[in-house]
């Protein structure tokens, strides 16, 4: 029988009224990795704050037990607390670009549990002796010139060396428990398998691992167990293999099934029946909408010299058809879509819409035909005038598409009904808004203008899995039934795999591997396709048994 | 690209909650003080029947009664009067002054943050050297150009406050014209000139009027300053910062002089900040 | 840095780094000193009537060699750039009224001012610190914002009154004014601190705040830092640099409120050289005055300018 580092039984958070956690039970023991799964506001992350003594002041916290290494904590003071904070249980947070002090070095900031405890503990270490430790620690995790790298700050780091030096920062002082709260959300692929091995090292070397994540792919890679939560509750629970191939609980179910990778193009992810939309005209799917011609773009840095954002791109647009865009951050992916927007000049090569020149044109005839490829972006609240409510963004949009002034109120609640919003809604700003519903706002207002192209750039990245379902949902409505032509590109590549029919792989400004969706993921080309699916933390094999 | 933090939102969920309960009596409270203010400055008379302007010798520093609520000064006059005819003088300082400047401040402002490079750096530098100066002195140069009295006060107060509103007027039209939503709007096929009148300039003047406000405030304290000083208003007119200039030679024998016209101000000030910072609550908390 | 500068690089990124603002700070001086000529000539009214006061009989004869002597008779360039000539070398003229040298003026009174000023900043770094660390609790903090708001929001010429009523008048703490030594300084210094307090309160405030919602604070937390810890060693650095932005604006409103509180206080300094020679139109001291406050502006702001890269390493373009 392990040692037992944790145990929760019957946890009760709420703020006021509101019950954030209600009855949640769960125990870690060394060795062990028990992964928190849910969607943003499940109570995940507030459940193991409560392990460290770190839930706000305003909460109101209840348990029939919550012991950390071997104590009741339901007793222990603030003092007591900080005597366990970094000593017994160690907290990774997500993004080390913020959750490391930008303003002191990565020695500093590594050291600092050290230095803190060991005067807590009346036996303060020196100078020499921290440094030492905190080299030591930096060559644990794996970084190399961990001297030089001492003296850097995180914003001097690569995204993976700043992780796994917020790791070391957790780890210095050997807790037991390490609560890791989504290590890898803020990581490029090939970086978060790097991040995931790591964890998976200091388990195996007998740490107990807390692992919280809304990332099924990433829980199926390290965790032993898994405790699905969904509004404060744990929904389900049990070893991590069989939660994933065989979920019982139909929150879990629905999970999985909204996971895109795991579903080709067509298939519905979410549980919403398909929208309904007006009937266009009949489109020529063999038309081609969109040429983008040998597009360069170049920018100057700020040290100087020029970085190739974009590097002589081709390709076609059917009608009807998506192509996905797909890479890495910076990988030029963004600006190419401010190019085929028209909102970059390129440098080079050109962007034909319907066959006529569309990026060669003055800004004031391309506004003519705008109406033709409208967009959808990752952040929709910052796309809206913040002034202006829903009714009036959809309103603003129809009338520069020529409806009537009288029938704006009508249309705009059609539209809105269509998209899926209710006409309650129209009356509020999309700052008081979900996510998904900002989203639904976004893409109702580029419908407005009855595109022939839609661009989305990362359109569900800052959304939950089961909203994020919903979204592309809707998009495959859209595209059904209006037969528009969508560019989509994301960092994703299991939204891509399922929305595109053809893909484009994007590394630094070039395309590297293009071809019909199916070819690309099945047998990768080029080494850096093969090296981004191999890092993909692919939950595949052990979700085969997953309903679709 | 990063999915932001969603889970650490809902531990900041019940303080932003618990801010909006108590400011609205507070800005209410404000208005209404202001409102009483303003009806003095209008109309004095419903206030008090005494004559700010009459002497009586042998009422001679009184101190405050039920008769002379603020007691009188050394010539005899009626503090309380005096007091009450002064709002008319330094709210007139705090509102023409904030609105010339702030008019001013918007055409610098965002001709300059709409204008090509070139034209932008030039006003950038012109308002950085007029910004180079304490504000008090800027004021007292003009002083010193034009000469004391009431009307040059204000030109005065104009005059400094105007770098300050055309700075912030210009780095506010900067970064709404960069935001995303007007770049949104180009790409839904909006007009140029549709996009600067309905979108930009609404969310440029909007902030602004919210920090005039506050600057209403800010010229109030530089009118009566500048009165104090003995460049404004001469003897006998009732002005809240020449009244404490007046008092502060009997500091000792007769404090309520000086004293309750400084409140004056002081209470004026509080309550315009109070206002345009509760305005400006209620504008970021329905705008971010 | 490209690489045609690698072997100097250090000395040459310097350079590329400061070089535009140094030049950026003599444009100011430049145009507050081209203002200050611009405003001398602009004045309505010959200069030599208000160097001879109104009621002067001196015959034109006499004024005509006054002109001569100063260079008014001299085409307007020709006078601009004599004048930017003097002004480099520190020669401001001769003040109307005093008859002397305009830097004599100033040079004699600038020390009081520079004492009041220097202990005004003690006592606002000291107040604001004191709030802003005491604010905690929500009842602490609606204190702490009242006792800002009052600051901010009575004018120095009220709250030094207020002061000298009670402590000098009542209690006889302090000399009522004038006088010598750290006595007679208190008060005014204190009267003058009050509302720069109360706004430097709330920016750290803010800061702190601000730098308490970062995550990196809940990575501190995590490691067992005690509140005192995480100030000493995050928090308080993060908070520092807005604060930091404030310096040119305190320094001038310290400028311009020591033209208040000398008159108010009965205080010698350069306030009150300023306020008696605006009353007097005495334009020379006027424009030197100008030009000086400038000068101080741009120095503070260079030594900012120097400062944020030490709090804020991501401001060090040069690796």
């Amino acid at each position: 029988m392990t040692e037992q580092l944790a145990r929760v039984r019957n946890l009760r958070i709420s703020f006021g009224g509101t019950t954030v956690v209600d009855g949640v039970s769960f125990e870690v023991g060394a060795g062990e990795c028990l992964a928190l799964v849910g969607e943003s506001g499940s109570g995940k992350t507030i459940t193991s704050r409560a392990l460290l003594g770190l839930v706000p002041r305003s909460a109101t916290i209840s348990a029939d037990e919550l012991s950390v290494a071997g104590e009741a904590a339901t007793e222990f003071d603030e003092s007591h607390w900080q005597g366990i904070r970094g000593r017994r249980v160690g907290l990774v947070a997500q993004d080390a670009l913020v959750s490391l002090d930008p303003l002191r070095t990565i020695g500093q900031e590594v050291g600092e549990v050290l230095r803190v405890h060991s005067r807590r503990e009346k036996k303060p270490l020196s100078r020499q002796e921290l440094a030492a430790a905190v080299q030591a620690e930096l060559a644990h995790v794996a970084i190399p010139q961990p001297v030089s790298r001492a003296r850097q700050y995180a914003h001097e780091l690569s995204g993976g060396l700043r992780q796994r030096a917020l790791i070391a920062a957790a780890t210095i002082a050997r807790p037991r428990l390490l609560i890791a709260d989504e290590p890898t959300t803020a990581l490029d692929l090939g970086i978060q398998a790097q991040v995931l091995d790591l964890l998976d090292t200091l388990k195996r070397e007998g740490t107990g691992l807390i692992l919280i994540s809304h990332d099924l792919a990433v829980v199926a890679r390290i965790a032993d167990r898994v405790a699905v939560m969904q509004h404060g509750r744990i929904v389900e629970t049990g070893d991590a293999a069989s939660v994933l191939s065989a979920p019982k609980h139909e929150y879990t179910r629905s999970l999985l099934a909204a996971t895109p990778g795991l579903h080709a193009k067509g298939e519905r992810l979410g549980t919403l029946p398909p929208v309904v939309l007006a009937p266009a005209a009949p489109v020529d799917r063999s038309s081609t909408v969109l040429s983008v011609r040998g597009v360069s773009q170049s920018f100057r840095q700020p040290g100087g010299g020029r970085i190739q954002a974009v590097d002589a791109v081709s390709f076609d647009l059917r009608a009807g058809s998506t192509i996905g865009i797909v890479g890495e951050s910076g990988s030029g992916k963004t600006t190419l879509g401010r190019i085929i927007l028209g909102l970059q000049k390129p440098d080079a090569g050109e962007v034909l819409l319907d066959g006529a020149a569309w990026s060669a044109l003055p800004e004031r005839r391309r506004r003519e035909r705008r109406h033709s490829i409208q967009a959808v972006y990752q952040d929709p609240l910052s796309s809206f005038d913040p002034r202006l409510t829903v009714g009036a963004i959809l309103r603003e949009s129809l009338a520069l598409t020529g409806v009537a002034r009288a029938d704006l109120k009508a249309r705009a609640a059609e539209l809105a009904s269509q998209v899926g919003l209710g006409g309650e809604l129209l009356a509020r700003r999309p700052l008081t808004l979900s996510g998904g519903q900002r989203q639904r706002v976004a893409i109702a207002r580029a419908l407005a203008r009855n595109p022939r192209v839609l661009l989305c750039d990362e359109p569900v990245s800052a959304l939950d899995v089961s909203i994020q379902a919903q979204v592309l949902d809707l998009f495959a409505d859209i595209q059904a039934q209006l037969g528009l032509a969508m560019v989509f590109i994301s960092h994703d590549l299991g939204v891509i795999h399922h929305v595109s029919d053809e893909v484009l792989v994007m590394s630094n400004g070039v395309v590297v591997e293009r071809g019909p969706s199916g070819d690309v993921f099945s047998s990768p080309r080029h080494p850096y396709t093969q090296a981004l699916l191999s890092a993909l933390p692919d939950p595949l094999s052990t979700l085969e048994g997953a309903p679709s | 690209m990063s999915v932001g933090r969603p889970d650490l939102l809902e531990l900041a969920r019940p303080a932003a909650g618990r801010r909006r309960r108590t400011v609205p009596p507070v800005g209410a409270v404000a208005g209404v003080v202001l409102g009483v203010l303003v009806l003095a400055a209008v109309l004095p008379w419903i206030f008090t029947g005494a004559d700010p302007l009459a002497t009586a010798t042998s009422d001679s520093q009184l101190p405050p009664s039920l008769e002379h609520l603020f007691g009188t000064d050394k010539l005899g006059r009626d503090v309380f009067s005096r007091v009450v005819h002064g709002a008319g003088l330094s709210l007139s300082f705090g509102f023409t002054a904030t609105l010339a400047a702030l008019i001013l401040g918007i055409l610098i402002g965002v001709a300059s943050g709409l204008a090509p490079r070139p034209v932008d750096n030039v006003i950038m530098r012109a308002l950085e050297i007029a910004l180079a100066f304490p504000e008090l002195l800027v004021a007292l140069v003009v002083i010193a150009l034009l000469g004391p009295g009431t009307t040059n006060v204000i030109v005065a107060i104009t005059v400094a406050a105007v770098p300050v509103y055309a700075r912030v007027v210009r780095i506010t039209t900067i970064q709404v014209r960069q935001s995303a939503f007007i770049e949104a709007s180009v790409a839904l096929g909006q007009h140029r000139v549709a996009i600067v009148l309905k979108h930009l300039l609404p969310n440029v003047i909007g902030p602004l009027l919210v920090l005039a406000t506050i600057g209403i405030g800010t010229s109030i304290i530089a009118g009566s300053g500048l009165s104090f000083l003995g460049l404004g208003p001469v003897s006998p007119t009732p002005e809240w910062g020449l009244m404490l200039s007046d008092g502060r030679n009997s500091l000792g024998t007769a404090w309520w002089i000086a004293v309750f016209p400084g409140l004056a101000i002081t209470v004026t000030v509080i309550s315009t900040t109070v206002l345009g910072r509760y305005l400006q609550g209620r504008f970021e908390g329905r705008a971010r | 840095m490209s690489t045609a500068v690698a072997g100097t690089s250090r000395a040459g990124a310097a350079l590329t780094l400061y070089l535009p603002r140094l030049v950026g700070a003599l444009i100011v001086i430049w145009g507050a000193a081209t203002l200050a000529f611009l405003v001398l000539h602009l004045v309505p009214g010959d200069p030599v009537d208000i160097m001879l006061g109104v009621q002067s009989t001196v015959s034109e004869q006499v004024r005509e060699s006054i002109r001569d002597e100063l260079g008014l008779n001299q085409p307007i360039l020709q006078q601009y750039l004599a004048y930017l000539g003097h002004v480099v070398t520190l020669d401001f003229g001769r003040s109307y009224r005093l008859q002397q040298p305009v830097t004599a003026v100033i040079g004699a009174q600038l020390l009081p001012t520079v004492q009041l000023a220097a202990l005004s900043i003690v006592f606002a770094l000291v107040i604001a610190l004191a709030i802003a660390l005491a604010a905690r609790t929500r009842v602490a903090r609606a204190i702490a914002t009242l006792i800002e708001l009052i600051a901010i929001s009575s004018p120095t010429f009220w709250t030094g009154l207020l002061l000298l009523t009670v402590f000098s008048f009542q209690l006889r703490w302090f000399p009522v004014s004038g006088g010598q030594g750290l006595p007679a300084l208190v008060l005014p210094a204190l009267t003058l601190a009050l509302p720069i307090a109360g706004i430097l309160s709330q920016v750290i405030r803010h800061g702190l705040d601000g730098a308490n919602a970062q995550p990196f604070v809940d990575s501190a937390r995590a490691r067992g830092l005690t509140f005192a810890e995480q100030l000493g060693r995050h928090t308080l650095r993060h908070a520092s640099p807005p604060a930091v932005t404030l310096a040119a604006y305190i320094v001038g409103s310290l400028l311009g409120g020591a033209v208040i509180i000398e008159q108010l206080f009965g205080r010698p300094g350069i306030g009150r050289v300023a306020l008696d020679a605006i009353n007097n139109r005495d334009l020379p001291v006027v424009m030197a005055l100008v030009i000086f406050a400038a000068v101080v502006f741009v120095v503070i702001n260079l030594i900012v300018d120097l400062l944020y890269p030490l709090i804020d390493p991501r401001l060090r373009r040069t690796r």
